[in-house]
């Protein structure tokens, strides 16, 4: 009521917004108190009134039809279908509400006054009618457009116009017989009438929108349509009962406004049997459309779920209250299934509780013949099989009907719905179709899921990988020291996955100063980490260590038992004895080193571990320190296995030999710079396009008087491992 | 990796007789040393490693041979590895594991070393 109510003002306040409305309200009024001022004039004087009291009705009526006409909030275009039906009933509801009202007080009105006024009173009551039922007039427009025009095909516009044809006809030839008597045309009148009301029922199907409203919106539009038209019909009844002896011009007058209403109430009766009439007959066909209606709508949300949740979970969940939903299950459970079959975890459950998912589990027959299935299954009546009638038997009725379906992510299974009745014969085998049909889309949500959240951890894990290499790179030295005697140059080629090589210049306790070059076993994180490790001990150790032996069973100390025991650290370390004019040279597991004097090249490889794979009692025996005489032009050369195992596309490894033979070609006077370009130029060719797949670390040390020295330095030492390829 | 490796696993008497085919780099170490775990918990210490048919090894899958070898000693036996190819060998040889493990030419001789 209070709805009903409050929704009148909101139409009355809506309509009168426009001047038009506001006019025609002005005009009723002024009809209200013309009849008023009517009822104390003398009768003779009556025929002055006459024509304002109709033209007033009239005027008043075509104002409020071109205002609700101009009214563009009336029509209401984003109303979404669903609202619409209930939006209309309500408006339906609430007209017939105000009718109902106004006949009961007007009727009672009509029963304490005497019979010679009974006819103005009553007059006056229906110009009161007459004024609420424009207030929400506004909204019957609206309201007929809908159920007129509602769903517009091409013939929508003239099929309207045919029936407004018919009924405008025979409104003008019921008005001339009826009101003036002018034209005998009765037979007309019916024809016009039953023409209209004929061509209006046959154009039923128009309501198609009927159609897709859901079963219970359907009975609750029917409801409230009833009530309204039993309404809309009754107005024009009494209408026409009460107004038989008013016979003298005025009265004849007021009826003729009187008809404006009985004609509106007609139609709009109409209008509301017509809408009776396709609600009825949709009827029977409801529970079918709304299944339809249902798999499309779950189809949509489960799309929407592939295409915007990440959590398996959630799709399980809403899966499992859709499939309850359209099967009319009473309960229901979704289980991850684990390997034992003692085990199962609930994903999620409506309904039922854990004890009664328990009470399931207690058959091994249960879990079988349904949850192990791999494909769905519909058991109609668990009393029908021995090893299943238990289901039946718990404290209440549970389960007589059951019905299951596996959920599949990618090929594997991942969980298992399982719908339940308590009465047999619940399901049916349409049941089993519906969900064979969202099946489909239910994979694909999981697969997604599960992709968008390997591609998240993907992402992330790249992420991080870039980070520490470039992390890495700022663990490399960033200049290097000036060595009074060598022309150093050192490349390095970070591969894209994150390597473990390491080269460093460190100055022992006795001052001179070391070249570095090492490279962690394995690759990615771990490796980075490991370096790290290294460089922080190499860092903290050369300061005390006297000779590179020395320092390498230092370093082996710090890392051997520290790291885990698949991971390594090969490492050469070559000190420039500027004092001895030496070389001193030590390799813990690493590559060789290439030496090229007095014209011959030659690899050098001194005995040793690689760091961290055995303790010192085996590590410091095996450890061979060499020195390694020195003069102007000798050339060496360290690098690690990036370079010497780099392979082409045809899987072959670039070796030593394309190095050596660089080696052996080099001019007089060229610099290590320039050597090294040339080495990883020959690289560069060899590999083509195959993909690099460790660090490359490549270092030239070129013997230079030191005096000429000073002029070279500004070219090498900061030519270093800029070079990132990719 | 495209690049396949595949572990042959046999018996003979007491010792474990792994065949290691392919190329045994980051990608693949863990198949081995899932293999040498498995034997490692059942008690079987005495351990070949055939390299007939490895074409390639990588610095991550020399580190699956120091896994296990402590454990392996402490338990009175012992992982030897045999018929290297010389470009593999020469892998092992830079790292200085000669030092560390038994390198043998063939399966007979490492198993006869065993039985010593």
């Amino acid at each position: 009521m209070g709805t009903l109510l409050s929704q009148f003002f909101v139409s009355l306040q809506r309509t009168t917004k426009q001047p038009l409305a506001r006019i025609a309200i002005i005009g009723i009024l002024s009809k209200l108190a013309l009849d008023s001022v009517s009822v104390i004039m003398p009768a003779s004087l009556e025929w002055l009134l006459m024509p304002f009291i109709p033209l007033l009705g009239i005027g008043s009526l075509v104002m409020w039809v071109a205002a609700v006409r101009k009214d563009e909030e009336c029509i209401d275009l984003e109303l979404s279908d669903r609202e619409q039906p209930l939006q209309l009933s309500n408006m339906i509801s609430t007209i017939a509400f105000i009718m109902l009202i106004v006949l009961i007080v007007s009727n009672t009105v009509v029963s304490f006054l005497g019979s010679s006024s009974m006819t103005i009173v009553s007059m006056a009551v229906f110009d009161l009618l007459i004024l609420a039922f424009f207030a929400v007039t506004g909204d019957v427009f609206r309201i007929l457009r809908r159920l007129l025009v509602l769903r517009r095909s091409s013939s929508t516009k003239l099929t309207t116009r045919v029936t407004l044809l018919f009924v405008a006809a025979f409104l003008l030839f019921s008005t001339l017989h009826f009101v003036f008597g002018i034209v005998d045309a009765m037979a007309i009148v019916i024809s016009c009438g039953g023409l209209a009301a004929l061509w209006f029922f046959v154009r039923l199907n128009q309501n198609d929108w009927i159609n897709s409203l859901q079963r219970k919106e359907k009975i609750s539009l029917l409801r409230r349509t009833i009530f309204s038209l039993f309404t809309c019909l009754l107005v024009p009844g009494l209408l026409i009962h009460d107004s038989v002896d008013g016979n003298n011009g005025l009265e004849s007058a007021y009826l003729s406004i009187g008809f404006c209403l009985v004609f509106a109430s007609g139609i709009y009766g109409a209008a509301l049997s017509r809408l009776f009439f396709s609600i009825l007959f949709s009827l029977p066909t409801a529970q079918f459309i709304d299944r339809r209606n249902y798999e499309v709508e779950s189809l949509i949300e489960l799309n929407r779920l592939a295409l915007s949740d990440t959590s398996i979970e959630n799709i399980v969940t809403t899966i499992m209250f859709r499939a309850m939903e359209a099967t009319r299950a009473e309960g229901a459970w979704c289980e991850a299934l684990s390997p034992q079959s003692s085990d199962y975890i609930v994903l999620a459950s409506a309904v039922l509780t854990e004890e009664h998912i328990a009470w399931f589990h207690r058959s091994s027959e249960f879990e079988t013949k349904v949850l192990r299935s791999q494909e769905q299954i519909l058991i109609s009546n668990v009393e029908d099989d021995h090893s299943l009638a238990y289901l039946a038997k718990f404290p209440q009725p549970l389960a007589r009907s059951v019905l299951a379906m596996p959920l599949f992510a990618g090929q594997k299974r991942v969980a298992m719905l399982v719908l339940v009745k308590r009465d047999a014969y619940g399901f049916q085998g349409d049941d089993l179709r519906i969900l064979r049909a969202f099946q489909h889309n239910v994979k694909i949500a999981l697969d997604n899921a599960k992709l968008l959240r390997e591609s998240i951890e993907n992402e992330r894990i790249k992420r991080e990988l870039s980070l520490a290499s470039s992390m890495q790179n700022t663990m490399l030295p960033q200049t290097l020291p000036d060595i009074a005697g060598f022309d150093i140059d050192i490349r390095c080629v970070p591969a894209a996955e994150v390597g473990g090589d390491y080269y460093d210049f460190v100055q022992l306790e006795n001052g001179m100063w070391c070249a570095i070059i090492g490279d962690v076993s394995g690759k990615g994180i771990p490796a980075a980490f490991y370096m790290a490790h290294v460089k922080g001990i190499v860092l903290s150790l050369a300061g005390m260590a006297k000779s590179p032996r020395d320092f390498l069973i230092k370093v082996n100390n710090a890392l051997y038992g520290n790291m885990e025991k698949h991971a390594y650290i090969t490492m050469s370390v070559c000190m420039f004895d500027t004092d001895a004019k030496e070389l001193v040279l030590v390799r813990g597991g690493h590559c060789p080193t290439f030496l090229k004097q007095n014209r011959a090249v030659a690899v050098v490889t001194p005995k040793g571990l690689g760091i961290g794979l055995a303790g010192n009692s085996l590590f410091i025996p095996t450890l061979q320190e060499m020195h390694i005489p020195y003069s102007e032009g000798d050339i060496a050369y360290f690098f690690t296995d990036g370079v010497s195992e780099a392979k082409n596309n045809t899987d072959e490894e670039f070796g030593y030999e394309p190095i050596l033979n660089v080696l052996r070609g080099v001019q007089d006077g060229e610099t290590s710079k320039a050597m090294n370009e040339t080495i990883l130029q020959e690289l560069r060719v060899f590999v083509g396009d195959a993909p690099q797949h460790d660090d490359i670390t490549s270092v030239v040390v070129r013997c230079v008087d030191s005096q000429l020295q000073n002029s070279l330095l500004t070219s090498s030492s900061h030519e270093q491992r800029q070079e990132t390829d990719r | 990796m495209s690049h396949n490796f595949d572990i042959q696993s046999t018996k003979q008497g007491t010792v474990q007789i792994l065949r290691i085919k392919g190329f045994l780099d980051a990608h693949t170490a863990h198949i081995l040393e899932r293999t040498i775990e498995e034997k490692v918990k059942a008690k079987e210490f005495s351990i070949i490693v055939n390299f007939k048919d490895l074409d390639y090894i990588s610095s991550a899958g020399l580190g699956v041979f120091m896994v296990f070898i402590e454990e392996i000693r402490s338990g009175g036996g012992d992982i030897k590895l045999v018929e290297m190819k010389p470009k593999v060998f020469t892998v092992f040889d830079l790292l200085g594991f000669p030092m560390l493990f038994d390198i043998l030419p063939n399966e007979q001789e490492a198993v006869s070393k065993f039985q010593v």
